[in-house]
Protein backbone atom coordinates (compact mmCIF):
# COMPACT_ATOMS: atom_id res chain seq x y z
CA UNK A 1 0.00 0.00 0.00
CA UNK A 2 1.40 3.39 -0.93
CA UNK A 3 2.57 5.63 1.84
CA UNK A 4 0.25 8.53 0.90
CA UNK A 5 -2.78 6.30 1.23
CA UNK A 6 -1.65 5.02 4.62
CA UNK A 7 -1.05 8.61 5.73
CA UNK A 8 -4.60 9.47 4.62
CA UNK A 9 -6.03 6.44 6.48
CA UNK A 10 -4.14 7.45 9.63
CA UNK A 11 -5.16 11.08 9.25
CA UNK A 12 -8.93 10.52 8.95
CA UNK A 13 -8.85 8.02 11.81
CA UNK A 14 -6.77 10.13 14.20
CA UNK A 15 -8.51 10.53 17.55
CA UNK A 16 -9.85 13.99 18.39
CA UNK A 17 -11.58 15.27 21.49
CA UNK A 18 -15.31 14.49 21.15
CA UNK A 19 -16.14 17.84 22.74
CA UNK A 20 -14.94 19.63 19.57
CA UNK A 21 -17.77 18.06 17.57
CA UNK A 22 -20.18 18.30 20.49
CA UNK A 23 -19.66 22.05 20.65
CA UNK A 24 -20.38 22.36 16.90
CA UNK A 25 -23.51 20.21 17.32
CA UNK A 26 -24.83 22.23 20.24
CA UNK A 27 -24.04 25.64 18.71
CA UNK A 28 -25.29 24.93 15.23
CA UNK A 29 -28.49 23.03 16.06
CA UNK A 30 -29.28 25.45 18.91
CA UNK A 31 -29.00 28.49 16.63
CA UNK A 32 -31.04 26.79 13.88
CA UNK A 33 -33.83 26.03 16.37
CA UNK A 34 -33.73 29.59 17.74
CA UNK A 35 -33.88 31.05 14.25
CA UNK A 36 -36.99 29.01 13.48
CA UNK A 37 -38.56 29.99 16.81
CA UNK A 38 -37.82 33.65 16.04
CA UNK A 39 -39.59 33.33 12.67
CA UNK A 40 -42.58 31.83 14.48
CA UNK A 41 -42.48 34.52 17.21
CA UNK A 42 -42.65 37.19 14.52
CA UNK A 43 -45.86 35.59 13.21
CA UNK A 44 -44.35 34.87 9.79
CA UNK A 45 -44.84 31.10 9.59
CA UNK A 46 -48.36 31.06 8.04
CA UNK A 47 -47.53 33.87 5.59
CA UNK A 48 -44.30 32.28 4.46
CA UNK A 49 -45.07 28.59 4.43
CA UNK A 50 -48.79 27.75 4.37
CA UNK A 51 -49.93 27.80 0.72
CA UNK A 52 -53.02 29.93 0.09
CA UNK A 53 -54.30 32.92 -1.89
CA UNK A 54 -52.86 35.48 0.57
CA UNK A 55 -49.64 33.60 1.23
CA UNK A 56 -46.09 34.06 -0.02
CA UNK A 57 -45.67 30.28 -0.22
CA UNK A 58 -45.03 28.98 -3.73
CA UNK A 59 -44.56 25.23 -3.29
CA UNK A 60 -41.85 23.52 -5.31
CA UNK A 61 -42.71 20.31 -7.17
CA UNK A 62 -40.84 18.35 -4.47
CA UNK A 63 -43.21 19.73 -1.83
CA UNK A 64 -44.81 16.53 -0.58
CA UNK A 65 -47.23 17.85 2.02
CA UNK A 66 -49.92 19.29 -0.29
CA UNK A 67 -52.45 16.52 0.31
CA UNK A 68 -52.06 16.71 4.08
CA UNK A 69 -53.49 20.22 4.31
CA UNK A 70 -52.20 23.36 6.04
CA UNK A 71 -51.63 21.57 9.34
CA UNK A 72 -48.86 19.54 7.69
CA UNK A 73 -46.77 22.70 7.35
CA UNK A 74 -47.03 23.40 11.06
CA UNK A 75 -46.24 19.77 11.85
CA UNK A 76 -43.15 19.86 9.65
CA UNK A 77 -42.10 23.21 11.13
CA UNK A 78 -42.42 22.07 14.72
CA UNK A 79 -40.95 18.70 13.81
CA UNK A 80 -37.82 20.52 12.66
CA UNK A 81 -37.70 22.81 15.71
CA UNK A 82 -38.08 19.95 18.21
CA UNK A 83 -35.60 17.79 16.29
CA UNK A 84 -32.96 20.53 16.32
CA UNK A 85 -33.52 21.06 20.05
CA UNK A 86 -33.01 17.31 20.50
CA UNK A 87 -29.82 17.48 18.41
CA UNK A 88 -28.50 20.36 20.51
CA UNK A 89 -29.32 18.46 23.69
CA UNK A 90 -27.80 15.26 22.33
CA UNK A 91 -31.07 13.41 22.84
CA UNK A 92 -31.56 10.62 20.28
CA UNK A 93 -29.18 12.68 18.18
CA UNK A 94 -29.03 10.59 15.02
CA UNK A 95 -32.78 10.07 14.48
CA UNK A 96 -33.30 13.72 15.42
CA UNK A 97 -30.82 14.85 12.73
CA UNK A 98 -32.62 12.78 10.08
CA UNK A 99 -36.08 14.03 11.07
CA UNK A 100 -34.86 17.63 11.38
CA UNK A 101 -33.24 17.67 7.94
CA UNK A 102 -36.28 16.12 6.22
CA UNK A 103 -38.81 18.39 7.96
CA UNK A 104 -36.83 21.58 7.42
CA UNK A 105 -36.10 20.70 3.78
CA UNK A 106 -39.84 20.28 3.23
CA UNK A 107 -40.53 23.65 4.87
CA UNK A 108 -37.97 25.13 2.48
CA UNK A 109 -39.82 23.54 -0.46
CA UNK A 110 -42.94 25.51 0.48
CA UNK A 111 -41.14 28.78 -0.19
CA UNK A 112 -37.79 28.51 -1.91
CA UNK A 113 -37.27 32.28 -1.73
CA UNK A 114 -37.44 32.12 2.06
CA UNK A 115 -34.62 29.60 2.00
CA UNK A 116 -31.12 30.92 2.49
CA UNK A 117 -27.78 29.49 1.44
CA UNK A 118 -26.94 29.02 5.09
CA UNK A 119 -29.85 26.58 5.47
CA UNK A 120 -28.20 24.36 2.88
CA UNK A 121 -24.83 24.69 4.62
CA UNK A 122 -26.33 23.73 7.99
CA UNK A 123 -28.14 20.70 6.67
CA UNK A 124 -24.97 19.49 4.92
CA UNK A 125 -23.00 19.96 8.15
CA UNK A 126 -25.68 18.07 10.09
CA UNK A 127 -25.39 15.20 7.61
CA UNK A 128 -21.66 15.05 8.38
CA UNK A 129 -22.41 15.14 12.13
CA UNK A 130 -24.91 12.29 11.66
CA UNK A 131 -22.03 9.86 11.15
CA UNK A 132 -19.61 11.50 13.56
CA UNK A 133 -20.36 10.36 17.11
CA UNK A 134 -20.68 13.99 18.20
CA UNK A 135 -23.12 12.90 20.93
CA UNK A 136 -20.37 11.02 22.77
CA UNK A 137 -20.01 14.03 25.09
CA UNK A 138 -22.22 16.82 26.38
CA UNK A 139 -25.40 14.91 25.52
CA UNK A 140 -28.43 13.66 27.40
CA UNK A 141 -28.30 10.26 25.79
CA UNK A 142 -28.80 7.47 25.17
CA UNK A 143 -25.44 7.58 23.34
CA UNK A 144 -22.49 6.12 25.22
CA UNK A 145 -19.81 8.47 26.50
CA UNK A 146 -16.76 8.60 24.22
CA UNK A 147 -13.86 10.89 25.03
CA UNK A 148 -12.37 10.67 21.55
CA UNK A 149 -13.77 10.09 18.06
CA UNK A 150 -12.10 9.83 14.63
CA UNK A 151 -11.13 13.24 13.26
CA UNK A 152 -12.57 12.98 9.73
CA UNK A 153 -15.74 15.06 10.42
CA UNK A 154 -13.54 18.05 11.23
CA UNK A 155 -11.73 17.56 7.90
CA UNK A 156 -14.96 17.37 5.91
CA UNK A 157 -16.44 20.40 7.64
CA UNK A 158 -13.29 22.43 7.03
CA UNK A 159 -13.28 21.28 3.40
CA UNK A 160 -16.89 22.33 2.89
CA UNK A 161 -16.24 25.76 4.40
CA UNK A 162 -13.15 26.17 2.19
CA UNK A 163 -15.22 25.36 -0.90
CA UNK A 164 -17.93 27.82 0.16
CA UNK A 165 -15.50 30.64 0.90
CA UNK A 166 -13.47 30.01 -2.26
CA UNK A 167 -16.55 29.92 -4.48
CA UNK A 168 -17.83 33.15 -2.94
CA UNK A 169 -14.41 34.79 -3.30
CA UNK A 170 -13.93 33.69 -6.91
CA UNK A 171 -17.43 34.74 -7.99
CA UNK A 172 -17.20 38.26 -6.55
CA UNK A 173 -14.68 39.71 -9.04
CA UNK A 174 -16.11 37.54 -11.82
CA UNK A 175 -19.50 39.18 -11.34
CA UNK A 176 -18.32 42.75 -10.93
CA UNK A 177 -14.56 43.14 -10.64
CA UNK A 178 -14.65 46.95 -10.46
CA UNK A 179 -16.95 46.97 -7.42
CA UNK A 180 -14.49 44.76 -5.54
CA UNK A 181 -11.13 45.93 -6.86
CA UNK A 182 -11.34 49.38 -8.46
CA UNK A 183 -10.54 52.10 -5.89
CA UNK A 184 -12.44 54.68 -7.97
CA UNK A 185 -15.69 52.67 -7.99
CA UNK A 186 -18.33 52.52 -5.28
CA UNK A 187 -17.13 49.66 -3.05
CA UNK A 188 -19.24 46.51 -2.97
CA UNK A 189 -19.03 46.35 0.83
CA UNK A 190 -20.65 49.78 1.00
CA UNK A 191 -23.39 48.73 -1.43
CA UNK A 192 -24.04 45.63 0.67
CA UNK A 193 -23.86 47.09 4.18
CA UNK A 194 -25.63 50.36 3.35
CA UNK A 195 -28.42 48.76 1.34
CA UNK A 196 -31.44 49.81 3.45
CA UNK A 197 -33.24 46.59 2.57
CA UNK A 198 -30.56 44.33 4.05
CA UNK A 199 -27.92 46.39 5.85
CA UNK A 200 -27.93 48.60 8.91
CA UNK A 201 -25.28 51.15 7.88
CA UNK A 202 -26.72 54.56 7.06
CA UNK A 203 -26.00 55.13 3.33
CA UNK A 204 -25.17 58.81 3.75
CA UNK A 205 -22.91 58.23 6.75
CA UNK A 206 -21.32 55.18 5.15
CA UNK A 207 -20.55 57.22 2.05
CA UNK A 208 -18.00 59.16 4.11
CA UNK A 209 -16.14 55.94 4.93
CA UNK A 210 -15.47 54.70 1.40
CA UNK A 211 -11.69 54.15 1.87
CA UNK A 212 -12.46 51.87 4.81
CA UNK A 213 -15.06 50.05 2.71
CA UNK A 214 -12.49 49.50 -0.08
CA UNK A 215 -10.11 48.03 2.48
CA UNK A 216 -12.89 45.72 3.66
CA UNK A 217 -13.57 44.67 0.05
CA UNK A 218 -9.96 43.65 -0.44
CA UNK A 219 -9.69 41.95 2.96
CA UNK A 220 -12.83 39.93 2.17
CA UNK A 221 -11.38 38.81 -1.17
CA UNK A 222 -8.04 37.89 0.43
CA UNK A 223 -9.76 35.84 3.12
CA UNK A 224 -12.18 34.07 0.79
CA UNK A 225 -9.92 33.36 -2.17
CA UNK A 226 -7.17 32.31 0.23
CA UNK A 227 -9.53 30.10 2.23
CA UNK A 228 -7.45 27.05 1.35
CA UNK A 229 -5.19 28.29 4.17
CA UNK A 230 -7.87 26.87 6.49
CA UNK A 231 -6.56 23.43 5.56
CA UNK A 232 -2.96 24.21 6.52
CA UNK A 233 -1.12 24.61 9.81
CA UNK A 234 -1.91 28.35 9.61
CA UNK A 235 -5.63 27.55 9.77
CA UNK A 236 -6.23 29.16 13.17
CA UNK A 237 -4.67 32.45 12.08
CA UNK A 238 -6.75 32.47 8.91
CA UNK A 239 -9.85 31.54 10.92
CA UNK A 240 -9.32 34.67 13.06
CA UNK A 241 -9.93 36.67 9.86
CA UNK A 242 -13.11 34.65 9.36
CA UNK A 243 -14.30 35.44 12.88
CA UNK A 244 -13.70 39.15 12.29
CA UNK A 245 -15.54 39.01 8.95
CA UNK A 246 -18.57 37.20 10.39
CA UNK A 247 -18.74 39.49 13.43
CA UNK A 248 -18.61 42.43 11.01
CA UNK A 249 -21.47 40.92 9.02
CA UNK A 250 -23.48 40.37 12.20
CA UNK A 251 -22.98 44.00 13.21
CA UNK A 252 -23.71 45.62 9.87
CA UNK A 253 -26.32 43.45 8.18
CA UNK A 254 -29.68 41.86 8.83
CA UNK A 255 -28.72 38.30 7.99
CA UNK A 256 -30.62 36.30 10.57
CA UNK A 257 -28.76 33.20 11.70
CA UNK A 258 -26.05 33.31 9.01
CA UNK A 259 -23.03 34.80 10.81
CA UNK A 260 -23.81 33.07 14.11
CA UNK A 261 -24.36 29.61 12.73
CA UNK A 262 -21.17 29.80 10.66
CA UNK A 263 -19.25 30.93 13.73
CA UNK A 264 -20.76 27.94 15.55
CA UNK A 265 -18.73 25.78 13.14
CA UNK A 266 -15.46 27.51 14.04
CA UNK A 267 -14.75 25.29 17.08
CA UNK A 268 -13.23 22.92 14.53
CA UNK A 269 -10.28 25.36 14.57
CA UNK A 270 -10.44 26.88 18.03
CA UNK A 271 -11.92 24.31 20.42
CA UNK A 272 -8.86 22.09 20.78
CA UNK A 273 -6.50 24.63 22.45
CA UNK A 274 -9.41 26.07 24.43
CA UNK A 275 -10.34 22.63 25.79
CA UNK A 276 -6.69 21.84 26.57
CA UNK A 277 -6.43 25.07 28.55
CA UNK A 278 -9.72 24.38 30.32
CA UNK A 279 -8.72 20.80 31.24
CA UNK A 280 -5.34 21.97 32.58
CA UNK A 281 -7.07 24.65 34.66
CA UNK A 282 -9.54 22.15 36.09
CA UNK A 283 -6.77 19.65 36.82
CA UNK A 284 -4.84 22.34 38.70
CA UNK A 285 -7.97 23.34 40.63
CA UNK A 286 -8.78 19.79 41.67
CA UNK A 287 -5.11 18.99 42.30
CA UNK A 288 -5.21 15.90 40.08
CA UNK B 1 -10.33 -3.28 7.10
CA UNK B 2 -12.76 -0.66 8.50
CA UNK B 3 -10.15 2.14 8.66
CA UNK B 4 -9.44 1.61 4.95
CA UNK B 5 -13.14 1.67 4.04
CA UNK B 6 -13.71 4.75 6.19
CA UNK B 7 -10.81 6.57 4.56
CA UNK B 8 -12.20 5.71 1.12
CA UNK B 9 -15.69 6.96 2.09
CA UNK B 10 -14.32 10.23 3.46
CA UNK B 11 -12.31 10.74 0.28
CA UNK B 12 -15.42 10.02 -1.80
CA UNK B 13 -17.43 12.54 0.23
CA UNK B 14 -14.74 15.20 -0.22
CA UNK B 15 -14.63 14.58 -3.99
CA UNK B 16 -18.46 14.68 -4.10
CA UNK B 17 -18.49 18.08 -2.37
CA UNK B 18 -15.83 19.37 -4.77
CA UNK B 19 -17.64 18.16 -7.88
CA UNK B 20 -21.07 19.40 -6.77
CA UNK B 21 -19.85 22.80 -5.63
CA UNK B 22 -16.79 23.48 -7.78
CA UNK B 23 -16.04 27.18 -7.28
CA UNK B 24 -17.28 29.38 -10.11
CA UNK B 25 -18.72 26.87 -12.57
CA UNK B 26 -22.37 27.06 -11.56
CA UNK B 27 -22.04 30.83 -11.36
CA UNK B 28 -21.26 31.02 -15.11
CA UNK B 29 -24.12 28.74 -16.01
CA UNK B 30 -26.77 30.44 -13.90
CA UNK B 31 -26.78 33.35 -16.38
CA UNK B 32 -25.55 32.97 -20.00
CA UNK B 33 -24.32 36.59 -19.98
CA UNK B 34 -21.72 35.65 -17.38
CA UNK B 35 -19.94 33.33 -19.82
CA UNK B 36 -19.04 36.27 -22.02
CA UNK B 37 -15.30 35.86 -22.70
CA UNK B 38 -13.67 33.04 -24.72
CA UNK B 39 -11.98 31.62 -21.59
CA UNK B 40 -15.27 31.57 -19.69
CA UNK B 41 -17.04 29.97 -22.66
CA UNK B 42 -14.33 27.31 -22.76
CA UNK B 43 -14.78 26.67 -19.04
CA UNK B 44 -18.53 26.30 -19.46
CA UNK B 45 -18.04 23.90 -22.40
CA UNK B 46 -15.68 21.78 -20.28
CA UNK B 47 -18.13 21.88 -17.40
CA UNK B 48 -21.02 20.80 -19.62
CA UNK B 49 -18.95 17.95 -21.05
CA UNK B 50 -17.31 16.67 -17.86
CA UNK B 51 -19.00 17.81 -14.66
CA UNK B 52 -22.66 18.29 -15.55
CA UNK B 53 -23.22 14.60 -16.47
CA UNK B 54 -22.08 13.71 -12.95
CA UNK B 55 -23.99 16.49 -11.21
CA UNK B 56 -27.37 16.36 -12.95
CA UNK B 57 -28.52 12.91 -11.76
CA UNK B 58 -27.74 13.92 -8.18
CA UNK B 59 -29.47 17.30 -8.24
CA UNK B 60 -32.99 16.01 -7.38
CA UNK B 61 -31.58 14.22 -4.31
CA UNK B 62 -29.63 17.31 -3.34
CA UNK B 63 -32.75 19.42 -3.74
CA UNK B 64 -34.99 17.02 -1.85
CA UNK B 65 -32.62 17.07 1.12
CA UNK B 66 -32.23 20.85 0.86
CA UNK B 67 -28.46 20.59 0.46
CA UNK B 68 -27.69 22.40 -2.80
CA UNK B 69 -23.95 22.84 -3.19
CA UNK B 70 -23.88 26.04 -5.25
CA UNK B 71 -22.14 28.80 -3.39
CA UNK B 72 -21.78 32.39 -4.48
CA UNK B 73 -22.68 34.64 -1.59
CA UNK B 74 -22.85 38.42 -2.02
CA UNK B 75 -21.17 38.65 -5.38
CA UNK B 76 -22.15 42.30 -5.61
CA UNK B 77 -24.18 44.83 -3.68
CA UNK B 78 -27.28 46.76 -4.67
CA UNK B 79 -26.81 48.93 -7.76
CA UNK B 80 -29.06 51.64 -6.28
CA UNK B 81 -30.47 52.63 -2.90
CA UNK B 82 -33.88 51.07 -2.39
CA UNK B 83 -36.33 51.29 0.47
CA UNK B 84 -39.71 49.83 1.25
CA UNK B 85 -42.24 52.19 2.75
CA UNK B 86 -45.58 51.47 4.42
CA UNK B 87 -48.07 54.30 4.80
CA UNK B 88 -51.23 54.11 6.85
CA UNK B 89 -53.86 56.81 6.27
CA UNK B 90 -51.16 58.95 4.64
CA UNK B 91 -48.71 58.65 7.51
CA UNK B 92 -45.36 56.80 7.17
CA UNK B 93 -45.32 53.83 9.53
CA UNK B 94 -42.36 51.92 8.13
CA UNK B 95 -39.32 52.83 6.08
CA UNK B 96 -36.45 50.37 5.54
CA UNK B 97 -33.58 50.97 7.96
CA UNK B 98 -35.12 54.15 9.33
CA UNK B 99 -34.52 55.06 12.99
CA UNK B 100 -38.10 56.27 13.59
CA UNK B 101 -40.50 54.61 11.14
CA UNK B 102 -40.06 51.08 12.44
CA UNK B 103 -43.50 49.46 12.25
CA UNK B 104 -42.92 45.66 11.99
CA UNK B 105 -39.24 46.35 11.30
CA UNK B 106 -38.19 43.00 12.78
CA UNK B 107 -40.51 41.12 10.44
CA UNK B 108 -39.55 43.11 7.35
CA UNK B 109 -35.85 42.73 8.14
CA UNK B 110 -36.15 38.99 8.64
CA UNK B 111 -34.13 37.37 5.83
CA UNK B 112 -36.92 34.88 5.13
CA UNK B 113 -39.38 37.66 4.28
CA UNK B 114 -36.84 40.20 3.06
CA UNK B 115 -36.12 38.47 -0.26
CA UNK B 116 -39.78 38.89 -1.18
CA UNK B 117 -39.88 42.58 -0.27
CA UNK B 118 -36.53 43.21 -1.96
CA UNK B 119 -37.67 41.59 -5.19
CA UNK B 120 -40.92 43.52 -5.04
CA UNK B 121 -39.15 46.87 -4.67
CA UNK B 122 -36.83 45.92 -7.55
CA UNK B 123 -39.84 45.04 -9.71
CA UNK B 124 -38.67 41.44 -10.07
CA UNK B 125 -41.65 39.87 -8.39
CA UNK B 126 -44.95 41.67 -8.95
CA UNK B 127 -46.84 38.45 -8.25
CA UNK B 128 -46.24 38.79 -4.52
CA UNK B 129 -47.90 42.22 -4.34
CA UNK B 130 -51.21 40.75 -3.20
CA UNK B 131 -49.62 38.54 -0.51
CA UNK B 132 -47.36 41.32 0.83
CA UNK B 133 -50.26 43.74 0.98
CA UNK B 134 -52.47 41.14 2.69
CA UNK B 135 -49.76 40.69 5.33
CA UNK B 136 -49.30 44.46 5.75
CA UNK B 137 -53.06 45.09 6.04
CA UNK B 138 -53.46 42.33 8.64
CA UNK B 139 -50.59 43.76 10.69
CA UNK B 140 -51.89 47.33 10.43
CA UNK B 141 -55.40 46.29 11.50
CA UNK B 142 -54.07 44.56 14.63
CA UNK B 143 -52.43 47.85 15.58
CA UNK B 144 -55.15 50.23 14.33
CA UNK B 145 -58.49 48.45 13.71
CA UNK B 146 -60.10 51.60 12.28
CA UNK B 147 -57.39 52.22 9.65
CA UNK B 148 -58.89 53.27 6.30
CA UNK B 149 -56.00 53.18 3.83
CA UNK B 150 -52.74 51.23 3.51
CA UNK B 151 -50.14 51.95 0.86
CA UNK B 152 -46.90 50.09 0.15
CA UNK B 153 -44.23 51.92 -1.81
CA UNK B 154 -40.93 50.94 -3.37
CA UNK B 155 -38.48 53.82 -3.40
CA UNK B 156 -35.30 54.00 -5.43
CA UNK B 157 -32.46 56.43 -6.07
CA UNK B 158 -28.78 56.79 -6.81
CA UNK B 159 -26.31 56.18 -4.01
CA UNK B 160 -26.13 57.42 -1.31
CA UNK B 161 -29.87 57.86 -1.71
CA UNK B 162 -30.50 61.42 -0.54
CA UNK B 163 -33.28 61.67 -3.14
CA UNK B 164 -35.55 58.72 -3.76
CA UNK B 165 -38.46 58.39 -6.16
CA UNK B 166 -41.42 56.04 -6.10
CA UNK B 167 -40.86 53.17 -8.52
CA UNK B 168 -43.50 50.75 -7.24
CA UNK B 169 -46.67 51.13 -5.25
CA UNK B 170 -49.81 49.31 -4.26
CA UNK B 171 -52.68 50.40 -2.06
CA UNK B 172 -55.90 49.19 -0.50
CA UNK B 173 -58.76 50.88 1.34
CA UNK B 174 -61.43 49.89 3.83
CA UNK B 175 -63.90 48.30 3.90
CA UNK B 176 -63.15 45.74 1.17
CA UNK B 177 -59.33 46.13 1.16
CA UNK B 178 -59.07 45.27 -2.52
CA UNK B 179 -55.43 45.64 -3.56
CA UNK B 180 -54.68 47.99 -6.47
CA UNK B 181 -51.22 48.25 -8.01
CA UNK B 182 -50.82 51.95 -8.65
CA UNK B 183 -47.26 51.81 -9.98
CA UNK B 184 -45.70 48.67 -11.48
Amino acid sequence: MSSWWQRWVDHVGRPIDTRILASVRIGMAGIMALDMLWTWWLGLVPWLYVPGPDSLARPHRLWLLTDLGPEAVHMAFWGAVVSYLFVAAGLFTRPAIVVGILCEAQIGMANTLAEQGVDHICRTMLLILLFSGSDGRWSLGPAQRRDTVPGWPVDLMAWLLVLIYTASGVCKPLRDWSAWLDPSALPATYRIMADPLSGVVDPVLGHQLLPLMHAMDWATLVFEIGAVMLLTRYARWWAVMGVVMHLGLAATMKLGQFPYVILAMYPIWFAEPALRWWDARRARATGS
Amino acid sequence: MWPQVRAALVLAAAVFLLVMGFPGLDFFQSDPKRASTPVRKQLVALDVALRRPLVEPLEPVERFLGMNQRWHFYTTGASRTRRLELRVDGEVWHRSNHPEHRFRAAQLANPRLRHHTKNWVRGKSGSVTHALMAWAIAEVLTEKPDAQHVEMRGLEGRWPGRKLRIVRSAEASAPDWTVRRTKR
